[in-house]
């Protein structure tokens, strides 16, 4: 053969990729049971509900918890409580008898397992009992997990085959990209495609810049992060700095109210309002009233003198 | 103290090493080279490997994979840039010259890399 001629070109990416084709049928028999995994925080698990139609009125069923097989992200700014409610989720669960992966991101394993062991306290949940139920993964200590996603992604594949595992726990995910930003939305794609490949139900931390808006996607924690998960629950913080603010949420002057919010949840039906949350002195975090409810239940005439007062 | 999981190490360069052979292979085979005076082409393609596998797999970003290297970044975007349509006529036309152009070295990895990837045969 002479150097000029030339092999018939080769083009693969044109060939139609048949197994990616399905009826809705067979896509919807693989698609998991609609139930809620407990989530371990009071006051959120109601927040999720399956609509049915009973004599043909819609009629809301709380589900109980996150729902089955969702990926969801916990988003806010520093001090949101955003960890607590990662960790409580891995203490409800272990509880249960389901074993649970945290990858811990942000904190080595030992000061992880403490703040797990508080939690439980802080649950009445007996630590000793549980404590061989939650498997880390030392991401903090170990770099070639944070910088290598495949190794990270072999390393859970390893843990989840091996004891079973259907509840994982990554704080935070932000910590994957960090000072590589551009990349954030094809890691979080790799690290849902491979929840979905191994059933889990996960909690992913992602942290908020305090410069994002709150009511924005970038509250999702920016980066289009949300619009690849299937749930986003925002956790945000307000200093109470005036007398109005205080009056109208019965918030202290000086104090900071916290709030949650879930932003979108694709997987079942979710309340849209913005809820008070509250961290207890042991660090537990409880979801509290509609933040509406909450401006609602002042003294009217406290509410109509501030409103003069910030108009 | 929970469990601990002990971290399961993936290596780049096995990844490499398998998209280098299958570039190879794509280009017509070792034998072929030395008849053709193309193993001057072995650097550019497995600079090429790295580049596709480091960003594919790895999700590192252009300045991460520029300076593991010791390449420009410029480098590293003209590789990630390159299309693998047509890639076997401009390697073809490309026979004659000793060193091979970036583009053509990153078409050849990527179609090398793609179809590892369609046949699950690229693992860590």
């Amino acid at each position: 053969m002479s150097p000029t001629e030339a092999t018939p070109s080769r083009s693969p990416q044109r060939q139609p990729l048949v197994d990616a084709i399905e009826t809705a049928g067979a896509a919807g028999r693989r698609a998991p049971p609609l139930v809620g995994i407990a989530s371990g925080v009071e006051g959120l698990d109601e927040l999720f509900f399956q609509v049915e139609l009973q004599r043909g009125r819609p009629v809301r069923r709380a589900l109980g918890g996150y729902p089955n097989e969702a990926v969801v992200v916990l988003t806010g700014v520093p001090e949101t409580g955003k960890s607590l409610m990662a960790e409580q989720f891995a203490v409800k669960q272990a509880a249960l008898e389901h074993p649970v992966l945290f990858v811990s991101v942000e904190n080595p394993g030992p000061f992880v397992s403490q703040a797990l062991e508080l939690r439980a306290q802080a649950m009445d949940i007996d630590w000793a009992a549980i404590r061989e139920q939650i498997f880390l993964v030392d991401a903090a200590t170990h770099a070639s997990l944070r910088e290598d996603l495949p190794t990270l992604l072999a390393t859970l594949a390893y843990a989840i085959r091996q004891h079973r595992i259907e509840r994982t726990v990554i704080d935070s995910v932000t910590g994957l990209y960090e000072a590589r930003e551009i990349l954030a939305r094809a890691i979080v794609r790799e690290i849902y495609n491979f929840l979905k490949r191994w059933k889990q139900t996960a909690i992913l931390v992602s942290q908020k810049r305090s410069a994002q808006e709150e009511t924005s996607a970038e509250a999702a924690g920016g980066y289009a992060v949300s619009h690849i998960v299937d749930c986003t629950i925002v956790l945000a913080k307000r200093l109470i700095e005036s007398p109005f603010q205080s009056q109208l949420y019965g918030v202290a002057l000086g104090d900071v109210l916290r709030t949650l919010r879930i932003d979108g949840c694709r997987l079942s039906g979710h309340d849209a309002s913005t809820h008070v949350l509250t961290i207890s002195e042991l660090g537990l975090v409880q979801v509290g009233p509609r933040l509406a409810d909450l401006a609602r239940s002042q003294p009217r005439t406290f509410r109509a003198v501030s409103m003069r007062e910030h108009l | 103290m929970s469990p601990e999981i002990e971290p399961v190490a993936v290596q780049a360069d096995d990844m490499v090493r398998a998209v280098l052979l299958k570039a190879l292979e794509v280009a017509g085979g070792l034998r072929k080279l030395v008849e053709y005076r193309n193993l001057t082409w072995v650097p550019a393609l497995i600079e090429a490997a790295y580049v596709v596998v480091l960003h594919e797999e790895f999700k590192k970003s252009e300045d991460e994979i520029a300076s593991f290297l010791g390449v420009s970044s410029v480098t590293v975007r003209n590789i990630l840039r390159a299309s693998p349509e047509g890639v076997q006529e401009r390697l073809e036309a490309e026979r004659g010259e000793r060193e091979l152009r970036t583009h053509v070295a990153g078409g050849l990895a990527k179609l090398a890399y793609q179809e590892l990837k369609r046949s699950g045969q690229l693992s860590g």
